[in-house]
Order: C-alpha cells, then sequence, then structure tokens
C-alpha cells in the first residue's frame, strides 16, 4: 500500500496516481479508481473507525458506508477545502462517531480510553511510508502538552464530545474546547500540514 | 457569543461538539472566512491523526464494495412490464440502468444542501413536504454524460420528488421527458421544455404508489406519446 499522502515537487512518472485524480476518475464511475482509491485509504478509513468503534464489525460497516458514500457523492469533493484523504477521512471519522455515540449505551465507554496498544501492524502491510507517518505523527504528539494530547485523542480515537473529555480528565469545558483547538494548531504546525 | 463562536472550529474538527453546537458552528462557518480558513487545515491536521491506526479490513468489504458498485443490478430489479415499443427489446438494459442506484438516505444534509434543496424549499411548500416528509428516501443517480438526478419518495404522502441537476444540455430538436413506469406500460409524465433543463429542475409528482419507477429519456423536441429512446436514467420506486 502507498502513501496516501498527496506527493509534492516533481512530478516523475514512477509516482503513483494521486488521490485527488483517483477521485475525479470516481466521480465519473470509474470502477478501476474506486478499486485503486480504496486499495490506498481503506486501512486509514478502518483502523481509524475499528478504534473509535472498537468493534471490528462495526467498524467494517462503518468503513462500508464510508465508501458507498465516496462512490456516490465523489463528485462532492472539493479541492478547495483540502485533499482527498482529508475529505474521506473527514467522512469516515464522522460516521464513526456517529456510530459510537448511537451504541454507547450498550457499551462501557471507559474501556475504549486506552489507545496506546498502537496500531494494528500485524494486518497491514506495511510499508517505509507509512511508518514514517506514523511515527512523525507520533512524534509531534508526544510535542504537545499532556491536557492537549489527551483531550485530541480522547475525541478523536473515542469518540467522546468536549463536554465528555472534560469530565472525564477533571478540566473545564472552556479550557478543554480551548486546548483541542490550540492543539491541533501546534500539531498541524509540527506537521507542516499545508492544505 | 460570536467570539466563543471562533474558537469551536478545534472541537469541530475532532466531531466533538454537541449536536445544537456542531449545528451553531456551521451556521457560523458560513458567515466566518477565517474559521473556514482555519478548518480546513485543523480538519487536515484530525485526518492525519489516523496514521497511527492503520489496519487492513478483510478481503471480504472490498468484494462487497466492488460488487455493490458494479452489480447491484441484480439486488434492486425493477419488475417492469413493458408496453409494446422499443423499450420491449431494451428490457435487460433497462433493469440494469434501474437498479445500479443505491439508496443513501443516510447521506443527510451535506448531499440534500448540495442539491439546493434550502432553495427549493422555498419555492412551493409541496415539495418542500415531501423533503422534509419522516419517511422521505432519497435516491441519487450521476449520468454518464454528467448531471445527476436526485429523487425523494415519501410514501405516507404518496408523492415524489425528481430534482435534475445539471443535465447534458439538448440542441433545440430535442427535448427530456419524464416517464412513469406504470404495470401497463409507460406514460408520459412531463416534457421539460428547453429553457427549463438548463441547471436545476424540480418537479413534484403525485400518485406515486402505483408506479414502480421513473425514467428520462430524450425525446424529439416536444416529446412523444411513447418513448422512442432508451432512457437515460431509471429510478426505482420502492
Ligand atoms: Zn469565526
Amino acid at each position: 500500500m502507498l502513501d496516501p499522502v498527496p506527493l509534492r515537487g516533481l512530478g516523475g512518472g514512477g509516482e503513483p496516481e494521486r488521490l485527488e485524480s483517483l477521485l475525479n476518475r470516481v466521480a465519473r464511475g470509474d470502477e478501476e479508481a474506486f478499486s485503486k482509491l480504496y486499495d490506498r485509504i481503506s486501512a486509514a478509513v478502518f483502523g481509524m473507525a475499528r478504534r473509535v468503534v472498537r468493534d471490528p464489525a462495526r467498524a467494517e460497516e462503518v468503513a462500508q458506508e464510508v465508501f458507498l458514500q465516496v462512490w456516490q457523492g465523489a463528485n462532492r469533493f472539493d479541492a478547495e477545502r483540502g485533499s482527498a484523504k482529508t475529505w474521506i477521512l473527514t467522512l469516515a471519522h464522522r460516521r464513526a462517531v456517529d456510530a459510537v455515540r448511537h451504541d454507547q449505551a450498550s457499551t462501557d465507554r471507559e474501556q475504549r480510553l486506552d489507545w496506546s496498544g498502537g496500531p494494528d501492524y500485524d494486518s497491514v502491510q506495511e510499508e517505509v511510508g507509512t511508518r514514517l507517518e506514523h511515527e512523525q505523527v507520533r512524534r509531534c504528539l508526544q510535542n504537545l502538552t499532556d491536557l492537549q494530547r489527551e483531550a485530541i485523542t480522547l475525541a478523536y480515537f473515542g469518540g467522546y464530545t468536549y463536554v465528555e473529555v472534560s469530565s472525564l480528565l477533571e478540566a473545564n469545558t472552556a479550557t478543554v474546547k480551548t486546548r483541542m483547538r490550540d492543539g491541533l494548531i501546534r500539531l498541524r504546525d509540527c506537521l507542516g500540514v499545508i492544505r | 457569543m460570536t467570539a466563543d463562536l471562533h474558537t469551536l472550529g478545534g472541537a469541530y474538527a475532532l466531531d466533538a461538539l454537541t449536536p445544537d453546537e456542531h449545528e451553531q458552528f456551521k451556521q457560523h462557518l458560513a458567515t466566518c472566512a477565517s474559521c473556514r480558513a482555519e478548518l480546513v487545515e485543523l480538519q487536515a491536521t484530525a485526518a492525519r491523526l489516523s496514521d497511527v491506526t492503520w489496519s487492513a479490513p478483510p478481503a471480504s468489504l472490498k468484494r462487497r464494495l466492488m460488487d455493490a458498485v458494479s452489480r447491484s443490478s441484480q439486488e434492486r430489479p425493477v419488475n417492469v412490464r413493458l408496453a409494446r415499443g422499443p423499450w420491449q427489446r431494451r428490457a435487460p438494459m433497462l433493469l440494469a440502468a434501474a437498479a445500479v442506484l443505491v439508496v443513501i438516505a443516510s447521506l443527510g444534509t451535506s448531499l440534500v444542501e448540495r442539491h439546493r434543496i434550502s432553495d427549493l424549499e422555498t419555492q412551493q411548500s409541496a415539495l418542500a413536504e415531501v423533503l422534509t416528509a419522516d419517511d422521505k428516501t432519497m435516491l441519487v443517480r450521476r449520468l454518464d454524460d454528467g448531471g445527476s438526478v436526485t429523487m425523494f419518495v415519501s410514501a405516507s404522502l404518496d408523492q415524489a420528488v425528481m430534482a435534475m441537476d445539471e443535465l447534458p444540455p439538448l440542441d433545440d430538436k430535442h427535448s427530456y421527458q419524464i416517464w412513469r413506469i406504470q404495470r401497463g406500460g409507460p406514460v408520459s409524465e412531463v416534457v421539460i421544455s428547453r429553457d427549463q433543463s438548463t441547471g436545476a429542475v424540480t418537479r413534484l409528482v403525485d400518485d406515486v404508489g402505483d408506479t414502480e419507477a421513473l425514467a428520462i429519456t430524450v425525446e424529439p423536441a416536444g416529446g412523444s406519446p411513447q418513448p422512442t429512446t432508451e432512457p437515460i436514467v431509471t429510478i426505482a420506486i420502492t
């Protein structure tokens, strides 16, 4: 699997097709492009969903809905508002969070607090690019204050609202809201995220 | 309140706002360029978090998806008894075309917004009633040559709304015509005049209970009593 982050710089012939270009083809009903897009981004979508909803079968449902949504709605992708990866992962995260909030009555959400187990690399065909991306995110998360990091990871991987995060961390809601924002900004600068 | 709203972008990018605040912030985004600009970057940052949880899904997921996008014709056949006419020979094609659509009612508001429903709602309350009915389902079909058709059906109201968005323009010798497909065969619903067919066109269709599908064909200008070409789109009403 290849690095799903848009490649910059000189476009050599050996570079994989950009996700944005695949998405454009998907919008025209190109199944082969859909298949390639899936191969490139499904582990990110499924892995995130699995972390958020915990149950692998439920995560599969979430991923399936997300990819159908991508197939149907690819023409709504707006490059002005971010990369293809961001668009798909944003859809996926919203979907996963909806699922976990919907299911929350039946689950002990406290169990989801632990995300220190690390990624499920056993099932991933690991490549250097992915590994680097992963290490960079981990390193940048370590650059945050504890409150920033916990607020962000509880929200993103735990599917908690900032109100819930506040009570879990015994912090003021206004503070948590602010830490989510300034933490993401610090993360953005560390990762060198550009649109 | 407004100063407060500017700080919600982080929680919004993490999907961590309460439903009320989520809506509030969405409205704020419409009027605040700096929050919009910031959000683009914060969402890109949040998406990067998924890099640390990579996990390959089971291969069966891809098979199901590829099936869904390529062969969904078996799943949603339209039981149309066609009248004598050109469509009779086209039956297998019609079935295939009808069934490619995927129900995505759960797709929700972003899609609805994109289909300019807010404009439609102000046009006609009957349309709005269907679009806001609790039991409405939404079906979207993208056309091979561009444009899309979205259909909303409410069984309780026995009505449907067809929203045609940017259909390919026709020359002045041709018109789009909408057909109801009923047991006795296709019945003309309406001919869309040329000046209507640019941009977004909507059509409220009554009494859909007996109708098995709606279809659109390209006909000689002014329309035909029976379809003379194969449909560019057929949407089953279920
Ligand atoms: Zn603002």
